[in-house]
């Protein structure tokens, strides 16, 4: 029977025992006692007068108890309501507004016997079609596009158009967050046609995705004419290895030089992995790498490293021998490979001296080196070019005494700085302390890491590096103590206020007796702000003679500098929104992305920066777009193409400083993992693309499934259904649904008190 | 008795000396206080004068009494005992039923010697008839201790058999017996009701007085049974089963019916009716039941009995 299925089938043979009271009635007929009556004629009055009765009492009462022993063995058989046929039984006639909600993330591609959670989840969504009758309205979602259902309020006058469609819709590489998913579905409900709804979600029960934030939904649903089940199609098994990172350790990826990778792989299986080879692949080429032995439970990186001998986007892939789980086995990284790092030095106090400028040394340290002499390209530049300079994005600009800051520069580059390009400030003579607390500071909030309070004049040695997290300083703790100690400074700018926000470290302090900080950073949207409390020049201190200065710029501004690695990682599911170089306009053709596993190139939405900035808020990201042939587009003068992204916190126009802000290019459906090209032509002619990684989402690696009670808790006053459905891998799905054993041993009590009085009701003398 | 070859058995003859023993005990124990009856007939005492009327019997006037006042008087004598009763005792099947030692026909048997040995201590003649679907036996009325013997033997030997038809017996009865007398109706009137009435309108018809003592078992009274039971009937073929307890009011009610339905139409005939259960003591019933009807004013004309 398709509504119904028993777990101790074989029990149900004992409902041949209701047989019992009848034979039982029978024999009881056979032990009689005989008795020789004379008042016949008054007996027969009265049997005569009370036959129907007594004959209807004595079949009811029979019935009653062979009712009971029917229902034993029914109980004790463990009758489990058929997922396809509950609809049937409990929908009856009333039309019905019937919401599908498959669940495709990562997870329910997780394979048991050769078959997928995903492949059962398709076959019972298929199933329960049938139960969808002909004037219900029916509304098919995938978690992972909560806001598109695939089929909204459509009557299923042909379910084999709807068959194909489930059949072939593949699993995504997305998570599961249920609380916007509900909100979707919320909506959907309210947005019914019929006032009875039903909704009814395929998952396979992970717990990750799963929060108390549903209650807050289910709370009003409480309210709401809705039946909710819940179908876990999952597996119980939980062992799983993942990949659960590829990070790019170097900021930079300089052309000639080693960049160096990270795979953090994760083995949640009860065995211990060893001898296994997984495969990195450089730009399409495939090569073979034996992972180190990872014990069960743990996670181990694996140190990866590639050569790019030519500037401008590469791609890399790491991927894990085959699981169970194959979604979470593979990651992606581009990396854009530099020729140089534009750096813009902007001299407050420049002189025609040699080495009398403010930013001569720090030029000079930058200039200089063996073997990477190319690697910085400088360009220095007074405070007054600086501010009438457009255009371009270095990746690191230095402002070396710059005093007189107009608001207008503030927020340029504070927009730049949001964007990912890198930023060095030094104080000098000409920085007034409160007109820089004003403009940069901006009470924590702008690009200052700390309060500027008074210049302090103090005779002292020594510069203290702070441990804790890995910085742009660490390669001065390779040096001897001794050459951090003799740097001598004689003034320096007196900072307070740096403790109070966690975005901002000290990354070195002076050798005084309050251990002032020498060297703040400060994260900024993208970008990185280093602050030091000295000089560029040697009027505050004779570090900038000493060789340790050379070595502290050279990885401080590779530290800082713009590095847009992380730009290009998408995580599965999350929209791409990549802004055009600014100044440049997208023409015609309509531009196109190549998605993985796509026949064909989408087409790319173009918006403005302000609708844009309004709909995408962090998630907008600013790369550099590649020329066509792969080239890296390296403007003349400062810049390379890189555009500046305003902060969500900042009203965005469409005009700024006279410029028209850049658009962006947008693509929501990323729900497969894998390269994503962007191809577009700007105006008047000129072809672009761009390159980016998305990532399977690493919080469906975790398999750990979530108990039916908890899942019930999550829901407030709201109890939906939870039918577990178990697969066989050649058979049907089996469904183990949900037992009804409560309403039965209900109904046996019920009926044992009603057989009860009845019993005694007859007996009784009448 | 001691004669009867039915008696060599032991057990038989226990039985019947205790029946003996039991109806002496009883009557023993109901004739004190007995007064005479004021019924006027045909004795040797003297009672008044009345006028003569047309119709009176030429042979009663006082031809003397016409000779000294030139009028016609009759005599009339006052009757000590004038009381000719008949038994008249069930003895169909229906009777042979008892759920205790004794059978409704045991107990009927012993009322009836006990009353012929009270009747014949009275020096009243008593009758004996018994019956089932007809007359099986009529003993004639007489007075004597070998009467009394003859109706205890006949009651003896007896066996209840056959059905009971009492409507019928009563006519012939009121067809044998011309002389008005006692009748006293001992059975468990499980017969036509209709056809019964009957017969009592033609005895009284005939002047005879009727006394009815109906005999039930307290099971039939009650129908006390817990256990399915298969119900026989005792006067023919037909039976079935049934759970007592599922219409047990409803057949208390139906029998007291019956019976309040007899007791009422005697009543309404000026018929004595006493019901009389087995399992109660037969010498407290009738002793009871005899003081009863000594208390009692006679009714009218019909009312004669000495009992």
């Amino acid at each position: 029977m398709d509504s119904l299925s028993f777990v101790n089938t074989p029990l149900l043979w004992g409902m041949a025992l209701a047989s019992i009271p009848i034979i039982i009635h029978l024999l009881f007929r056979r032990r009689f006692r005989r008795v020789e009556w004379a008042p016949m004629h008054y007996l027969k009055l009265s049997i005569q007068r009370n036959r129907r009765r007594v004959r209807l009492e004595q079949l009811l009462l029979l019935l009653l108890r062979t009712l009971l022993i029917l229902l034993l063995f029914f109980f004790i058989a463990r009758p489990v309501i058929h997922a396809a046929g509950l609809g049937k039984w409990l929908g009856g006639s009333s039309r019905t507004s019937q919401v599908l909600l498959l669940d495709d993330s990562l997870s329910m591609d997780y394979r048991e016997g050769g078959r997928s959670a995903w492949d059962r989840a398709k076959e019972l969504a298929v199933k329960l079609l049938e139960t969808v009758g002909p004037k219900d309205r029916f509304t098919l979602v995938l978690a992972s596009q909560p806001k598109q259902p695939l089929l909204r309020e459509v009557e299923l006058a042909n379910p084999d158009e709807t068959i194909q469609l489930i059949n072939e819709l593949k699993p995504s590489d997305t998570f599961a967050a249920w609380e916007p998913v509900m909100q979707s579905m919320d909506e959907l409900i309210i947005s019914g046609s019929y006032p009875i709804r039903e909704l009814t979600l395929i998952t396979d029960l992970r717990r990750s995705g799963w929060d108390d934030t549903v209650g807050l939904i289910g709370s009003r649903w409480t309210t709401a004419r809705l039946e909710m089940r819940i179908f876990d199609v999952g597996s119980e098994r939980t062992a799983n290895v993942a990949l659960e990172d590829l990070k790019q350790l170097d900021r930079l990826a300089m052309v000639g030089n080693p960049t160096h990778y990270e795979a953090v792989v994760h083995n949640a299986s009860e065995r211990e992995l060893t001898g296994l080879d997984a495969t990195w692949t450089i730009d399409g080429k495939p090569s073979v790498v034996r992972l180190p032995t990872i014990a069960a439970g743990e996670t181990s990186r694996v140190p990866l490293s590639a050569t790019f001998q030519e500037p401008g986007l590469h791609h890399v892939e790491f991927e894990l021998p085959g699981d169970d789980l194959p979604g979470d086995n593979r990651r992606w990284r581009v990396t854009n490979a530099l020729e140089q790092v534009n750096i813009l030095l902007v001299d407050g106090e420049p002189s025609s001296e040699p080495l009398a400028g403010e930013v001569d040394f720090l030029a000079l340290a930058l200039a200089i080196g063996a073997g990477d002499t190319d690697a910085f390209r400088v360009q220095v530049v007074t405070d007054s070019e600086w501010a009438t300079l457009g255009g371009g994005q270095p990746d690191l600009i230095v402002l070396a005494n710059v005093g007189g800051l107009a608001r207008e520069q503030v927020e340029r580059l504070e927009r730049q700085v949001a964007a990912g390009t890198g930023l060095m400030i030094f104080p000098g003579e000409q920085i007034d302390p409160t007109g820089y607390a004003q403009l940069l500071y901006r009470d924590g909030e702008g690009l200052l890491p700390a309060l500027p309070e008074t210049n302090v004049d103090e005779e002292f040695s020594g510069l203290v590096l702070e441990g804790g997290a890995p910085g742009p300083l660490d390669v001065l703790a390779q040096l001897k103590p001794a050459v951090l100690e003799r740097i001598k400074v004689r003034r320096f700018l007196q900072v307070r206020g740096e403790q109070d926000h966690p975005e901002v470290r000290v990354l070195a302090r002076w050798n005084n007796a309050d251990a002032s900080p020498s060297a703040l950073e400060k994260s900024f949207g993208r970008g990185r702000v280093l602050f030091w409390t000295m000089t560029a020049d040697k009027l505050w201190s004779d570090w900038p003679t000493e060789p340790s200065y050379v070595l502290a710029m050279r990885e401080a501004a590779t530290g800082i500098a713009r590095a847009d690695a992380e730009t290009r990682v998408f995580t599965a599911g999350e929209p791409l929104k990549i802004a055009v170089a600014e100044g440049e306009q997208v023409g015609t053709p309509p531009p196109t992305i190549e998605v993985p596993g796509a026949e064909k190139p989408q087409p790319l939405r173009v918006e403005d920066a302000t609708a844009a900035t309004g709909s995408v808020g962090n998630a907008l990201r600013g790369v550099p777009p590649q020329a066509a042939g792969g080239s890296t587009a390296s403007p003349p003068s400062v810049g390379n193409g890189l555009r500046a992204v305003p902060p969500a916190d900042q009203p965005a126009s469409n005009q700024r400083d006279g410029r028209r802000d850049p658009q962006t290019l947008a693509y929501n459906d990323t729900r497969r993992s894998g390269l994503y090209r962007l191809l577009w032509n700007i105006v008047p002619t000129g072809s672009r693309n761009d390159l980016v990684a998305v990532d399977p989402d690493r919080r469906e690696s975790p398999l750990a499934r979530i108990a039916d009670d908890q899942l019930r808790g999550l829901w407030g006053g709201f109890q939906p259904e939870i039918i577990h459905a178990v697969s066989a891998s050649d058979t049907p799905i089996a469904v183990r649904g949900q037992e009804i054993w409560r309403t039965l041993a209900m109904t046996m009590l019920g009926l044992l008190v009603v057989e009860s009085c009845f019993a005694t009701w007859t007996g009784r003398q009448r | 008795m001691a004669n009867s070859p039915k008696y060599s058995d032991p057990e038989v003859l226990a039985r019947v000396a205790g029946l003996t023993l039991r109806a002496r005990r009883v009557v023993e124990g109901t004739i004190s206080g007995l007064h005479r009856s004021p019924f006027h007939g045909f004795a040797v005492e003297f009672a008044e004068y009345r006028e003569y009327s047309p119709g009176d019997d030429l042979r009663r006037l006082d031809w003397r009494v016409f000779g000294r006042t030139d009028r016609y008087y009759v005599k009339q004598y006052e009757e000590e005992s004038n009381l000719r009763c008949h038994i008249v005792l069930d003895a169909s099947a229906s009777m042979r039923y008892g759920s205790g030692p004794l059978t409704k026909f045991d107990y009927a048997a012993t009322v009836a010697a006990s009353l012929a040995t009270l009747l014949v201590g009275q020096q009243d003649p008593v009758g004996l008839a018994l019956f089932d679907s007809q007359r099986r036996k009529l003993l004639p009325p007489a007075a004597t201790q070998a009467q009394l013997v003859r109706i205890v033997e006949e009651l003896e030997s007896s066996q209840p058999d056959r059905q009971t038809q009492l409507g019928p017996v009563l006519q012939d009865l009121s067809e044998q017996v011309r002389k008005r007398g006692l009748m006293i109706i001992i059975s468990d009137l499980l017969t036509d009701l209709d056809s019964f009435y009957d017969g009592l309108s033609r005895l009284q018809y005939r002047g005879h007085e009727i006394m009815i003592l109906h005999i039930l078992d307290r099971d039939e009274l009650e129908l006390p049974f817990n256990d399915l039971v298969l119900f026989h009937d005792i006067e023919g073929t037909e039976e079935f089963y049934a759970e007592p307890w599922a219409f047990r009011n409803a057949y208390k009610a139906a029998i007291n019916e019956f019976v309040e339905g007899v007791r009422n139409t005697c009543g309404s005939r000026a018929i004595d009716y006493l019901l009389m259960r087995t399992d109660q003591p037969l010498g407290d019933a009738l002793s009871h039941y005899l003081h009863a009807r000594d208390r009692m004013q006679p009714f009218g004309q019909h009312k004669h009995g000495n009992l």
